[in-house]
């Protein structure tokens, strides 16, 4: 019984898990396509505190998502 | 994604001189898990020269940047559930001085504007992105140059990167001493390889090689000296 049960928590993780984990792997689509001239984002947070205490400037967060 | 924002010309102007600019994109693997046109990619040189996929929709950043930056700090200030959220962040304490939902370039750059006047108060006026990006370029142009063993124009890029005001900001001399540091901490790593050298012939002709790119460094002396030694 214990078996069954851990067998299908087993089962049932690997249900959940999957399409997420190759979502994570998914590659991004190779495209011809140029840029259009958008902001400069900071890399990482820690440079962009950094850079924003050496200007003196606020840092904004844009945030957005694919819903 | 919210192009009225991040693609306004007036307001890239704007930002080059008066934010840091961040991105905390949610669920950008979904998005090119079902192929959207705006999570493709192209093909770009990264800080290293090398090739390197960059998001079309976010030039500069790639995927791993983008799910970093997410993961990061910077993806906890939304906690609307909806999008796009602007957050306005004090650097100095990191918390948010003002977010919401969407958001006029307009508006956002008033808002920058009346919070950079209370961090000028509270912690004096910043360099500019110009002064700090020239320093930047002549420490990275003078590693390059380090590296190949050119210690006269890695430092000379230097000089020319100081900027020609009287008082100029500490932070800008500490990066150039930094970087001024790192060319003779290299500059002595090779005359220290060169003298305990066992191939002396090979290091007499090393040392020849080096003795026009030392001029600047303090190690002319040394050099000299080390030469009728080998």
């Amino acid at each position: 019984m214990k078996t069954l049960l851990c067998g299908l928590a087993l089962l049932a993780a690997l249900t959940v898990w999957t399409p997420f984990a190759c979502a994570q792997d998914a590659l991004p689509e190779v495209t011809d396509k140029k840029p259009n001239p958008t902001v400069t984002f900071a890399k990482t947070w820690e440079e962009a505190v950094a850079e924003a205490k050496l200007l003196n400037v606020p840092i904004v967060v844009h945030s957005h998502g694919f819903f | 994604m919210h192009s009225a924002v991040l693609q306004n010309k007036q307001y890239l102007a704007f930002a080059a001189e008066n934010t840091v600019e961040v991105l905390a994109l949610q669920r950008l693997p979904e998005g090119i898990q079902k192929k959207d046109p705006r999570a493709a990619a192209y093909k770009a040189k990264g800080a290293d020269g090398k090739e390197e996929l960059q998001m079309l929709s976010w030039p500069g950043l790639t995927l791993a940047d983008i799910e970093g930056m997410n993961s990061s700090k910077a993806g906890s200030f939304n906690k609307s559930g909806k999008i796009p959220y602007i957050s306005i962040v004090d650097p100095w304490t990191e918390k948010e001085l003002k977010g919401g939902n969407g958001g006029s370039s307009k508006g956002i750059q008033t808002d920058v504007d009346e919070f950079t006047k209370v961090l000028v108060k509270e912690h004096g006026k910043g360099v500019t992105r110009k002064d700090l990006n020239k320093v930047k370029d002549a420490a990275a142009k003078s590693a390059t140059l380090a590296s190949q063993r050119e210690f006269t124009k890695a430092l000379e890029a230097l000089v020319k990167a100081t900027p020609a005001a009287k008082e100029t900001p500490a932070v800008l001399t500490e990066k150039i001493a930094e970087a001024k540091k790192a060319v003779l901490d290299a500059a002595e790593t090779i005359l220290n390889e060169i003298e305990s050298a066992n191939d002396k012939v090979k290091a007499k002709k090393d040392l020849l090689g080096l003795m026009d790119r030392l001029r600047g460094t303090g190690f002319e002396a040394r050099a000299k000296e080390m030469l009728p030694k080998l």
